[in-house]
């Protein structure tokens, strides 16, 4: 276990060693984000059912997710990034965590689900050959997911479907604060922004390539 | 003597046989393809007998016993229903596509994104639910959460892509959902605005040999054969299409 990570199951929660000094840098905020979730795990959670544009939060989260996935994969696969074991066996739990979540995004959009296969994560050059420059990228990667999910909460029609953003929420607020720790960033003091999806979208772009289709 | 009379007799007969042995040329070829490969197709090959529309009609009518031999669909979802049924050999990719947004070049509407849109009060053409274009526009506007463009935009519903694309060339409206290989044709006259990766459908081109009596089986299997070639790939690239890989 490293850095006060708070891991719980699909349906039970398991806060793990998390001792006082982690507590407080990881921040009430976003300890609290995480308790949230076990906290109703154990309820009979409602499933989603997106209706209307709700689709898209949940299309978007898919792609992006695969491609916060695909930056964790390359920074744990790095050997000179400079990583500690602890922290890489840590990248390890979040690729675990984010199939897991992929899996959760693909089932609730059910036919709706794009092709991922058709898109390819294409980090910047050199993204993830420093520690620095590899907190960086996974930080704004976990920041644009972060900000699309405040966003879905706020719009999606569905309950099921915002409960579920949700939870991704307060997932991926967590890795973020992992992220900002480990480059040595202070916790924010504010609140986090939500974004629309017309500037998600564009941002999310610069991180994807289709290789079969024309460009 | 008879072997002086039996001359012309033979030759006429080896005539005739010869027609029945010789394969069918490709213009007795009917291949029935999706508008959108107009222009590459017959670029590929100008022989065939073409009928260009949208793949669901097309579909439709190869069903009711038109005289297809070769089946070209903008979208899996209807060669893999004509295969289904019996009416085609297994479909394959040979090309792929993807969505743009065009304006006519001096843009009336204003239209700067996709999601410009939003405002309401513009002309838009797309096509109808039943064809490959108006099937992806719906699934690509679902995904960039925009379904309600459709509702608070004045929204005419054209059988095919050509349609759309002359809609919005001519200014009747003031901005359709096309394939970019559609767009590149009257470059002159609309403007492509690209869409956002992540919500692009998999535009997917199937193409297969219709199953029916009377087929020109040879003259279909070696358009099917031209169309996967490398200079039919060069062809497509050119035009702008995708390419799968080869297989």
């Amino acid at each position: 276990m490293c850095g006060g990570w708070i891991e719980y199951g699909e349906e039970h929660a398991q806060v793990i060693e998390i001792d006082r000094g982690d507590f407080l840098r990881l921040g009430v905020g976003g300890l609290l984000a995480g308790a949230v979730v076990p906290a109703t795990a154990g309820a009979q959670l409602a499933k989603p059912a997106p209706q209307d544009d709700d689709i898209a939060f949940l299309s978007f989260a898919t792609v992006a997710e695969r491609a916060s996935r695909d930056f964790y994969r390359a920074a744990a696969k790095a050997k000179a990034t400079g990583f500690t074991p602890g922290e890489r066996s840590h990248l390890r739990r979040v690729i675990a965590a984010k199939s897991t979540h992929i899996v959760r995004l693909d089932g609730a959009l059910g036919a709706d689900a794009p092709l991922t296969e058709d898109f390819v994560t294409v980090l910047p050059e050199g993204a993830v050959k420093t520690k620095a420059r590899s907190l960086a990228l996974g930080g704004q990667l976990e920041a644009l997911l972060v900000s699309v999910y405040l966003n879905g909460v706020s719009y999606a029609v569905d309950a099921g479907t915002r409960l579920l953003l949700g939870r991704l929420l307060a997932y991926d607020a967590q890795a973020l604060t992992w992220l900002r720790l480990r480059g040595g960033k202070a916790s924010p003091a504010g609140l986090a922004s939500s974004i629309d999806l017309e500037a998600a979208a564009g941002k999310l772009d610069g991180f994807l390539s289709t290789p079969a289709f024309p460009d | 003597m008879i072997h002086r009379l039996a001359r012309p007799a033979f030759a006429t007969l080896a005539f005739v046989i010869g027609l029945s042995a010789a394969p069918a040329s490709a213009a007795d070829l009917n291949v029935y393809a999706a508008a959108s490969l107009r222009d590459v197709f017959t670029r590929i090959d100008p022989a065939p007998k073409y009928n260009f529309a949208g793949s669901n009609q097309l579909q439709l009518q190869i069903e009711r016993g038109a005289p297809a031999d070769v089946f070209a669909s903008a979208s899996s979802q209807e060669a893999q229903a004509l295969f289904k049924q019996g009416g085609c050999t297994r479909p394959v990719t040979f090309a792929t596509n993807k969505l743009v947004l065009i304006v006519p070049k001096d843009n009336p509407g204003s239209v700067r994104s996709v999601f410009s849109l939003r405002s309401g009060g513009r002309k838009l053409a797309i096509g109808t639910a039943g064809v490959p274009i108006g099937g992806y526009t719906r699934v690509l506007l679902k995904r960039l959460g925009l379904s309600r463009i459709l509702q608070t935009n004045t929204v005419s519903e054209e059988a095919n892509v050509s349609s759309i694309v002359s809609k919005v060339a001519l200014g009747s409206a003031d901005a359709g959902f096309a394939y970019v290989t559609d767009a590149r044709t009257v470059s002159d006259r609309v403007k492509a605005i690209r869409l956002p990766r992540y919500a692009q459908p998999p535009v997917r081109y199937q193409i297969c040999q219709v199953i029916r009596n009377g087929i020109n089986a040879s003259g279909a299997r070696a358009f099917i054969a031209k169309i996967r070639s490398n200079s039919a790939r060069r062809a497509l690239r050119a035009a702008g299409f995708g390419l799968p890989p080869k297989g």
